[in-house]
């Protein structure tokens, strides 16, 4: 019996489809798959080539191997960082789950630095206190070296390989295949073979990671376009807080490559053109040691007031030689490679030119903490959307809120990657077949491939490359560290005259083997989506919180603006939309907003 | 006018069939730092948006960009045009078969990677806290777990040219002495076994291009050397 | 599904190694000694009584038959290595290092007569 009205599309039936394979993806497929469910990971790259591959410092968790910790402490440094954006029932839920978590990790082989003692090694990190902010700072960072993020994804692939999940590498996810009872798969494309295949599944995980490509200077890798954000927008869903993109303070400088916050937790600092250590006169308590949102801000402000460094005084230095030789290649070896290999600096003898950089996508798709996608229903109250979950970077729980804190990204994969599994696992319960699906649901997203596929070779066709630039650039210049009203309207107009540019678009490449050119047409689609998204959120909010810093209104408003944003595109328009921020934890009294000081 | 680098790469479209062909292109140098992966993205953005080749993370950690660069094996994003001998030669991994230009089928290479049950193995129960290690037992996993799997080693192996079938190859033995030497690890015994084959592990004739090759500056053969000598402890 | 169906560990190869290592390290030790021998009966130290003398003797009997067994040895092991790798085919394979094998012994039974007089 035929299900689809083709012969061209390859149905597949698992329990579970996931897309992307990080860290999330992985350690979601773990949790199903030892439960002896069929799991199918659709990922457009190799496995070990996913961005968690690049995470460097480490993984946060009140473990208290070094200095006493407690997962409160851990609550409140993250809410606080957050600059109270964030849900502090999926915050509990989080720092909570922790300690069991990395000693999972551990269990499953990470290898992890150690302390005498055979523990854990746990380095200091930004934004961590103790005591709630009275007790100084915490040592809350386990760390694999400086290869954290490397350990974890392959020790992740690994228990995958042991667990016997599917992968179906090299395939990129074109549509969700939606219907009145929900998600009920996906449709793909085989970039090396050229074939489609609709994976009919009783749950979809979306784990596509971030949207980092939105921007021209980014530590992201190339393939963080933000595919299952897009993906959700394309399907009629919104996506929440994308006005909140991370800049990491210490990108090296001028060609992107991250610098992780270990190396200030070690003892590094920042100096700037006057050889001053800044960073105390902004932060007096935390110093280099403050919030991203915070350092990177400064180090702006350093640049823009002449204090830089280097013939153009664009960037500032980040000072690491006085920690010695032994412990820089103990402890931070991938960093003395890397600049020595990007900036052509030994950081044994020199500090490192750094500067901030596009690194984190706070915002993404809107869930609750069991990794479920939540949406306004038709009579405005928050539902579940059935069959369809979110996870990692991709998704907006929201754990970061405004301003993630360095070491929580690791930490929200694996716990928000094994929460959603196991409520995964529940609804297999009651859902034990496949239903019938409709037998054109094919149709759109094979059109998105034969469309591109149409306009190869097509005279005066724009670049695909080209309109990508042109995007980057005005993300770039119009919505990076700081931003106001003339600037961001602006930027909203150019970034929409391109999008309705991009039909323009064609490809030289018309072939259906491994064909590059297409993906990166299909990712640019998905960047464009997210670039209008996020300029719109971006505009609207008329105040500063966290990683939003804007000039004309340089103050947070609680009253107003203690609420996310829900951005989707509905008939070609960017809608905008707010909900509240659950202040609510789950078994600890609140966090009231308080004013931000390190 | 900026300065011009001359590139030789290695092209074959599967669907014009046909010979592969060296394809000239010439690229400006972009900065003091550039690397080959900005040389090939100028011409698939700029020159020429039908040249295929796999990248990702750009900074040297994912693997994807293993290459044969001037007829030595290493990764596109951390190669520095600056010393390179022009025109740049560049052709994919060798001895795998070409899918399309320089993506290769990697299929194989990750088939053996999980041939050797690369994953902890324990027997005894889980500790309430981390199964403890001390930093120098810790110490004796520096320099085999940073493997990236770029397969650059394994194939610029001779060995396993001539016989990948059943040779396991650098970069799947490194792994494999991974858990052999990871002090938590209890399988070492059941992973010998699997190992002590004229084939798997003995087609290693110690040529050493594979440390010759490695990004990551890693050094499988001293790996290999030590699965034969473990194998020759417990023999004598 | 695998590329390749792998037959495997043949719980093989070790011995291989072993006898190689075993036999280059004799072949180390004694290889030098018939070249110093014959160094001296150019250089006129020795003469023919003196060399027969040496050859003769039962201790030099011994080592010489060590050296041949470990010189045998070392090369029947290298060259099946070259013969495994170069060679695809089982049945090539199989019946080539049977061949070498055969020749191989041949000639260490041939040199053994030689060194004990067998027969003579």
């Amino acid at each position: 019996m035929g299900y689809l009205s083709t012969d061209k599309v390859k149905h597949h039936f698992h329990d579970v489809v996931i897309i992307g394979s990080g860290g999330a993806g992985m350690r979601c497929a773990l949790q199903l798959a030892d439960a002896g469910h069929r799991v199918a990971i659709i990922t457009k790259v190799l496995p070990t080539r996913s961005h968690t591959v690049a995470a460097q410092g480490g993984i946060n968790a009140s473990l208290g191997n070094v200095l006493s910790d407690h997962w409160q402490w851990h609550m409140y440094d993250t809410i606080k960082g957050s600059d109270y954006l964030g849900d502090q029932d999926a915050i509990e839920y989080m720092c909570r789950a922790a300690p069991l978590l990395v000693r999972e990790l551990e269990h499953q082989g990470v290898p992890f630095s150690r302390l005498e003692d055979g523990t854990v090694y746990q380095r200091p990190f930004g934004g961590q206190s103790r005591e709630f902010g009275e007790g100084g700072q915490a040592s809350r960072t386990c760390a694999a070296a400086d290869r954290t993020g490397h350990a974890i994804l392959h020790t992740l692939y690994q228990q995958n390989l042991r667990a016997g999940t599917h992968f179906y590498q090299e395939f990129f996810a074109l549509d969700l295949i939606t219907d009145e009872n929900g998600c009920q798969g996906v449709m793909a494309w085989d970039i090396a073979k050229g074939e489609y295949h609709l994976f009919q599944a009783k749950a979809v995980v979306l784990a596509t990671g971030g949207a980092g490509r939105v921007f021209k200077m980014t530590t992201n890798a190339h393939i963080c376009t933000g595919d299952g954000g897009a993906l959700a927008v394309r399907a009629g869903l919104p996506v929440e807080d994308m006005e909140f993109f991370q800049f990491h303070p210490t990108g090296i400088a001028d060609v992107g490559p991250l610098i992780t916050e270990a190396v200030r937790g070690e003892g590094g600092y920042l100096l700037n053109g006057d050889n001053e250590r800044f960073m105390l006169r902004y932060a007096p308590t935390a110093g280099d040691l403050a919030s991203r949102d915070v350092v990177s801000r400064a180090i702006a402000l350093e640049i823009r007031e002449g204090r830089g460094c280097g013939p153009n005084k664009d960037h500032v230095l980040l000072k690491l030689d006085h920690l010695g030789t032994e412990l820089i290649l103990a402890k931070l070896p991938n960093i003395h490679e890397l600049a020595l290999r990007f900036a052509g600096v030994d950081c044994t003898k020199e500090p490192i030119p750094v500067q901030p950089t596009m690194h984190y996508t706070m915002g993404g798709i809107p869930t609750n903490r069991f990794g479920e996608v939540v949406s306004k229903g038709a009579d405005g109250v928050e539902a579940s959307y059935p069959g369809l979950y979110a996870i990692g970077e991709a998704a907006c729980v929201s754990v970061h809120g405004a301003n993630r804190l360095g070491g929580n990204s690791l930490l929200e994969i694996v716990v928000f990657g094994r929460a959603c599994g196991n409520q995964v696992l529940k609804r297999l319960r009651h859902h034990r077949y496949h239903p019938p699906l409709a037998p054109d649901c094919w149709q759109a997203g094979m059109e998105r491939v034969e469309g591109w596929l149409r306009t190869a070779g097509k005279q005066d066709g724009l670049k695909i490359a080209e309109v990508r630039l042109r995007m980057q650039t005005i993300m770039q210049d119009h919505f990076s560290v700081y931003r106001t009203e003339a600037v961001m309207a602006e930027g909203v107009e150019r970034i929409e005259a391109l999008a309705a540019e991009l039909e323009h678009a064609a490809l030289s490449d018309g072939s259906r083997i491994f064909n590059t050119e297409l993906v990166e047409a299909l990712e640019l689609d998905h960047l464009m989506a997210l670039a209008r998204v996020t300029a719109a959120g971006a505009l609207a909010r008329t105040e500063s919180r966290g990683a939003h810093a804007r000039d004309d209104y340089p103050e947070r408003d609680d009253a107003d603006w203690l609420r996310h944003t829900l951005a989707g595109i509905r008939d070609n328009k960017v809608e905008l939309d707010y909900k509240p921020v659950r202040m609510q934890p789950m078994t600890v009294p609140s966090f009231p907003p308080r004013k931000r000081v390190y | 006018m900026a300065e011009m680098i001359q590139l030789s790469v290695f092209r074959y479209d599967p669907e014009k069939g046909g010979k592969p062909f060296m394809q000239a292109y010439e690229v400006p140098v972009s900065g003091p730092g550039m690397k080959l992966l900005d040389a090939l993205n100028y011409i698939k953005w700029q020159l020429d948006g039908t040249l295929t080749y796999r990248r990702s993370c750009g900074e040297g950690v994912c693997g994807s960009d293993g290459l044969n660069i001037n007829g030595i094996n290493g990764l596109a994003c951390i190669t520095p045009i600056a010393g390179l001998k022009q025109p740049i030669h560049v052709r994919p991994l060798p001895s795998m078969e070409v899918i399309r230009d320089l993506v290769v089928d990697m299929d194989h290479f990750f088939d053996q990677y999980r041939q050797i049950q690369p994953w902890l193995q324990a027997v005894t129960p889980m500790p309430e806290h981390e199964r403890l290690q001390s930093p120098a037992q810790r110490a004796e996993l520096d320099g085999q777990y940073e493997c990236i799997l770029c397969g650059c080693c394994t194939t610029a192996c001779p060995s396993w040219w001539w016989n990948g079938d059943r040779f396991l190859g650098p970069a799947t033995l490194l792994q494999a002495n991974r858990w052999i030497v990871d002090s938590r690890d209890e399988a070492m015994g059941d992973r010998l076994d699997q190992l002590e084959d004229a084939f798997r592990l003995y087609r290693c004739h110690q040529i050493m291009n594979c440390m010759e090759a490695c990004p990551k500056e890693l050094n499988p053969t001293a790996a290999i050397d030590n699965i034969k000598r473990k194998i020759l402890a417990r023999k004598s | 599904m695998r590329l390749v169906k792998e037959p495997g560990s043949a719980r093989s190869g070790f011995k291989d190694w072993y006898l190689q290592r075993l036999s280059a390290v004799v072949l180390a030790v004694l290889l030098p000694m018939p070249f110093v021998v014959l160094i001296l009966v150019y250089a006129g130290v020795v003469d023919q009584f003196g060399l027969l003398d040496i050859v003769d003797n039962f201790v030099s009997r011994l080592l010489h038959t060590i050296l041949i067994t470990a010189l045998i040895i070392h090369a029947y092991m290298g060259l099946k290595v070259m013969i495994e790798d170069y060679v695809a085919a089982i049945g090539w394979r199989v019946t080539l290092i049977g061949s070498m094998l055969v020749v191989m012994s041949g000639f260490g039974i041939w040199w053994m007569a030689i060194i004990w007089a067998w027969g003579g």
